[in-house]
């Protein structure tokens, strides 16, 4: 009779706590980019500065906070999600860990 | 066979036909229960019910009405026999209905010995068409009545309802395991325990998605300020609501 009682499911799996950090210590390492290059003046190179800014800005910086902010959800759940949120959010912690680490801005050419 | 051991088989045999009877009125009570919470499950996902749920159904039904008919005959029968035995104790028509009956007495003396074993789930039983195996009746007689007790309250949650299909499942599979291969009930039992997981399963989604949802509201407000965490939380909620569907609300029996 025991089957009428409530459900309780398994504790979910936890994400690396290792991703939160090195997620962060990417972000970290392109905003300290951004301030690089916001601190160059000369008229020669100032356009293209601009330019990699806007890309880092638009293009990296909101992946990787979404990417922290999801590492951080697989970490602090106490449920266990659905397999479509896990995924999605695993999906959005991969694509911010696939990012390149800043390593000179090669990759941020047009 | 003397006519007083005659007449005290009879009667060993009519209370055994009416406990089966009594006990096919409890099972059919339990598969109209059942058919209900799983269109519940159905209509909630405004889908048609699976082609095979309904065929399932009447064969399970179809099952049920074909035993309890037998059954039926047999209690006739005996009334028959019985009278019979009454006024004309050496009669023809008492040899043709002893010989109608030969089976089931039979089958009654071994059911009753078995009964008196240690063990009696050891021990296989005669099956005979009417008759429902003994564990079978006291199964339905014992939890399987207490599980009908158990239905009753409404059901207005997937919560209510998982605890609902797990009762389900329970006394479908407890009441397979009484019957010996090959007994008519056995398929359309089979057929109905995995109708009803696969039910089970869509309602426990559901329950999944609705904890879900509080529990990304609670790492939601316990992030609120990062930046990035709104795009991330709406997206994601916005996702579970588009999987979650509302209990459909129950219409009492006699109203529209």
């Amino acid at each position: 009779m025991d089957a009428l009682t409530s459900v309780a499911g398994p504790r979910p799996a936890r994400e690396n706590p290792g991703d939160v950090e090195r997620l962060e210590a990417m972000l970290d390492g392109h905003l300290r980019m951004i301030q690089y290059l916001q601190n160059i003046h000369d008229a020669q190179f100032a356009p293209y500065c601009k330019l990699f800014i806007e890309r880092i800005e638009k293009e990296i910086i909101p992946i990787l906070e979404e990417a922290i902010v999801a590492a951080k959800i697989l970490m602090a759940m106490d449920q266990p999600l659905p397999k479509m949120t896990v995924q999605n959010l695993n999906k959005r912690v991969q694509e911010g860990l696939d990012l390149p680490a800043y390593e000179g801005g090669g990759l941020l050419d047009p | 066979m003397t006519l007083e051991t005659l007449i005290e088989a009879c009667g060993l045999l009519n209370d055994t036909l009416e406990r089966g009877e009594h006990q096919f009125g409890h099972l059919c009570r339990l598969v109209e229960l059942l058919e209900t919470d799983l269109l519940m499950v159905d209509q909630a996902g405004e889908k048609e019910p699976e082609a095979v749920l309904l065929p399932t159904l009447e064969l399970l039904r179809g099952v049920i009405q074909q035993q309890t008919s037998v059954l039926l005959e047999h209690k006739a029968r005996l009334k028959q026999l019985m009278g019979e035995l009454s006024v004309r104790p050496e009669g023809a028509l008492v040899d043709a209905l002893m010989l109608y009956f030969s089976r089931l007495f039979a089958a009654t003396k071994d059911t009753a010995w078995i009964e008196q074993q240690e063990e009696p789930e050891h021990y296989t039983e005669r099956l005979v068409d009417g008759m429902l195996p003994s564990q079978s009746i006291r199964f339905l007689s014992g939890e399987g009545q207490l599980m009908l007790g158990k239905f009753t309250g409404s059901t207005t949650s997937w919560l209510d309802m998982k605890a609902r299909l797990e009762g389900h499942q329970y006394w479908i599979s407890e009441l397979f395991s009484t019957l010996p291969p090959g007994h008519g009930l056995a398929q359309p039992l089979l057929l109905m325990m995995q109708a009803t997981e696969r039910r089970s399963q869509r309602v426990e989604d559901q329950i999944l998605y609705q904890r879900a949802l509080v529990e990304l509201e609670r790492i939601g407000e316990s992030m609120s300020g990062v930046r990035g965490s709104d795009r991330v939380f709406s997206l994601e909620k916005l996702r579970l609501n588009g999987l979650m569907v509302s209990f459909p609300e129950s219409i009492m029996e006699g109203c529209e």
